[in-house]
């Protein structure tokens, strides 16, 4: 954790031009520049901003955005549940689409199906997201009108949202505010952004299933299902895919990590007020503070990710259990 | 990326319904000729050598990859000279996606080697000499690792300030790791083997151990590694310079050409449309490629970590 704070430190120290003057201004007179320089702190030794820097970081001062002249924190946590509401959406769309891939190529090795998903999961894996994003705004929205091309939801909606806004994720909001129509906008928007990055996890999800379950159909207890004259259908479903779908969950923490950098490819390319535009906006304008909170934050989700996986797994998998317990 | 890529490895050998038993020695055509993907993918891949090789004389606008301009030919649509069409400064983009392949790719290929130069000797010494020095180095290598690989490359970058040679540290910085964590586990596993026991109580040096037993015995996966990360290096590459934070115009990085096309999309989208689709190419290539290097090198399918 330390060693997170110090390397936020160093990025955010390190960053070109001169903090005080980004924070002044272009205009701001030289005894401005020395008095904001000794609001900041600018004037200590760095070993002591280091420390102060930590400190303010338990304290959860994490200072001022220069471009938003708002306290970091507030800034980020908002942005946070909003991009992190975008990314559940995609991973839940990964598992319904990447898993069921699995099994089809499982059950059909070596087969045409096999050939076919195998090429499909490739072809998500190495495809650039931001390109996939205009592609799908060109053909989806604009050719076939089928989804809005931006966005987090229609215009006209724009005060029902603000009024609902609690959590800043609009399925949620609209849902404590019972507002229909808005639930069916955000939805519809998020829907574009989502399969973006779901594109990664959908190829991966294919392939760690499909390894997973040719694993498992070769074991004693799916051998005594075959045995006892249950259908292969039954077999898959009932029997083996459970216990297949460990390296999918040790996988999860990694792919959300992995999904939520690419929020900061997409969201601006789809209007998604979230934190990666907010993040990609900071870059732009060189504010230390805000890129410091975002990498901070996304380390720590990032961490809480590896540590809710590490607990999941033994609940989802009896195996993983100490034994005596 | 790196680990995720990992994680999709079969856990055994492959059986032998794909007709390829590993065993057979020599004959990698025919190992090939059996694979439809992987030969699909090589020829790939030598298609892009001979045409990074080659840009300068298939390219019918050589100039158009350096600073020149054409401010007659505008954003004309694919078809005639320009079988791409041209950018927005009247370039082709096919001489410019020809030169990317030198760009992109090179630069790539440039970054991983980088990676294992720091990444192999840091994990050697870890995994050999253990102890304190095994916790600090480890301990470095967490930190690397307890941010996602973009991320940490894109915060790096900022830091820099946008540029080529700024994006390639960046990248490198941040995939060093998963290379030395990889290489400490195969040291610290063929450590306790005992030909190196034997060597070593023969009293030969520890330095010599580590570079004539332990790094010959455990660098072969992860040059299949390596390859198969060559993918997300090409694909977080053309994320930074998408981002402003790569390559400079007037540079052909296919990712920042998918960039100047981005605002063209629904009018002029072929300007944005062929650079990804290199991109998307390049990468699928050298996925396929690694993966069938992973299956023919590394047959028992090596866990990672």
């Amino acid at each position: 954790m330390v060693g997170i704070g110090l390397l936020a430190f160093v990025i955010a120290r390190l960053l070109p031009g001169d903090p005080a003057a980004s924070w002044a201004g272009p205009r701001a007179s030289a005894e401005e520049l020395a008095r904001v320089r000794v609001q900041l702190g600018l004037d200590r030794p760095l070993p002591e901003q280091a420390v102060r820097y930590l400190l303010d970081l338990v304290t959860l001062n994490w200072g001022i955005s220069i471009h938003t002249r708002q306290p970091v924190l507030s800034d980020v946590a908002g942005r946070f549940m909003t991009s992190l509401e975008l990314v559940t959406f995609a991973l839940v769309i990964a598992g319904l689409v990447g898993i069921p891939l699995g099994v089809l190529a499982a059950r059909w090795k070596g087969r045409p199906p096999d050939w076919l998903a195998g090429l499909a999961s490739s072809v998500l894996v190495a495809i650039p997201v931001f390109w996939m994003a205009l592609v799908l705004q060109l053909v989806v929205s604009t050719q076939l009108e089928w989804l809005p091309v931006a966005g987090r939801w229609d215009r006209t909606l724009n005060e029902a949202a603000q009024a609902a806004t609690r959590t800043h994720m609009v399925i949620v909001d609209s849902i404590l505010a019972g507002n229909g129509a808005l639930l069916l906008s955000g939805v519809s928007h998020m829907i574009l952004p989502a399969l973006v990055i779901a594109a990664y996890p959908i190829g991966l999800f294919a392939r760690l299933t499909r390894a997973g379950l040719l694993e498992t159909m070769g074991e004693e207890h799916v051998r005594m299902a075959r045995a006892i004259g249950y259908t292969e259908r039954a077999i898959i479903w009932r029997f083996a895919l459970r216990p297949s779908l460990g390296p999918v969950l040790s996988a999860l923490a990694l792919v959300f990590g992995f999904a939520l950098g690419n929020t900061f490819l997409v969201e601006n390319l789809f209007n998604f007020q979230g934190l990666g535009s907010y993040a990609v906006d900071s870059i732009d304008a060189l504010d230390a503070p805000a890129i410091a909170g975002t990498t901070i934050l996304v380390a720590l989700a990032y961490l809480v990710a590896n540590l809710v996986v590490d607990l999941v797994r033994p609940v989802m998998d009896p195996r993983l259990r100490e034994p005596g317990r | 990326m790196t680990a995720a890529a990992d994680l999709g490895r079969e856990p055994g050998p492959r059986d032998g319904d794909d007709g390829a038993p590993a065993s057979v020695p020599g004959s990698f055509v025919g190992y090939l000729a059996r694979r439809p993907g992987l030969l699909i993918a090589a020829t790939i891949v030598a298609i892009l050598l001979a045409g990074a090789i080659l840009a300068p004389v298939l390219a019918p606008f050589p100039g158009d990859a350096g600073s020149d301009t054409n401010l007659l030919a505008t954003l004309l649509p694919p078809g005639g000279a320009h079988a791409f069409g041209t950018d927005i400064a009247g370039r082709d983009v096919w001489s410019r996606v020809l030169f990317g392949i030198r760009i992109s790719v090179g630069v790539s290929l440039v970054v991983i080697a980088a990676s294992l130069l720091i990444g192999v000797p840091v994990g050697l010494i870890a995994g050999t000499v253990g102890g304190k020095t095994d916790d600090i180095l480890m301990r470095i290598v967490d930190v690397f690792l307890a941010f996602p690989s973009l991320l940490l490359a894109l915060a790096i970058t900022a830091t820099l300030g946008p540029s080529l040679e700024h994006a390639a540290i960046a990248i490198a910085a941040s995939w060093w790791p998963w290379y030395a964590r990889q290489m400490r586990g195969e040291a610290a596993a063929i450590r306790g083997r005992a030909y190196v026991e034997a060597a070593s109580l023969l009293g030969i040096a520890r330095w010599r151990v580590a570079l004539r037993h332990i790094l010959p015995n455990s660098i072969g996966p992860i040059i299949v590694q390596a390859s198969l990360d060559l993918a997300g290096v090409i694909l977080t590459f053309a994320a930074l310079s998408f981002l402003g934070l790569g390559a400079q115009d007037p540079t052909p990085e296919w990712g920042l050409m998918v960039e100047q096309g981005r605002t063209l999309t629904f009018t002029q989208p072929w300007v944005a449309l062929f650079p990804g689709a290199a991109i998307m190419i390049a990468a699928l290539a050298f996925t396929l490629l690694g993966e069938g290097l992973r299956e023919r090198l590394d047959p028992k399918g090596q866990t990672r970590r």
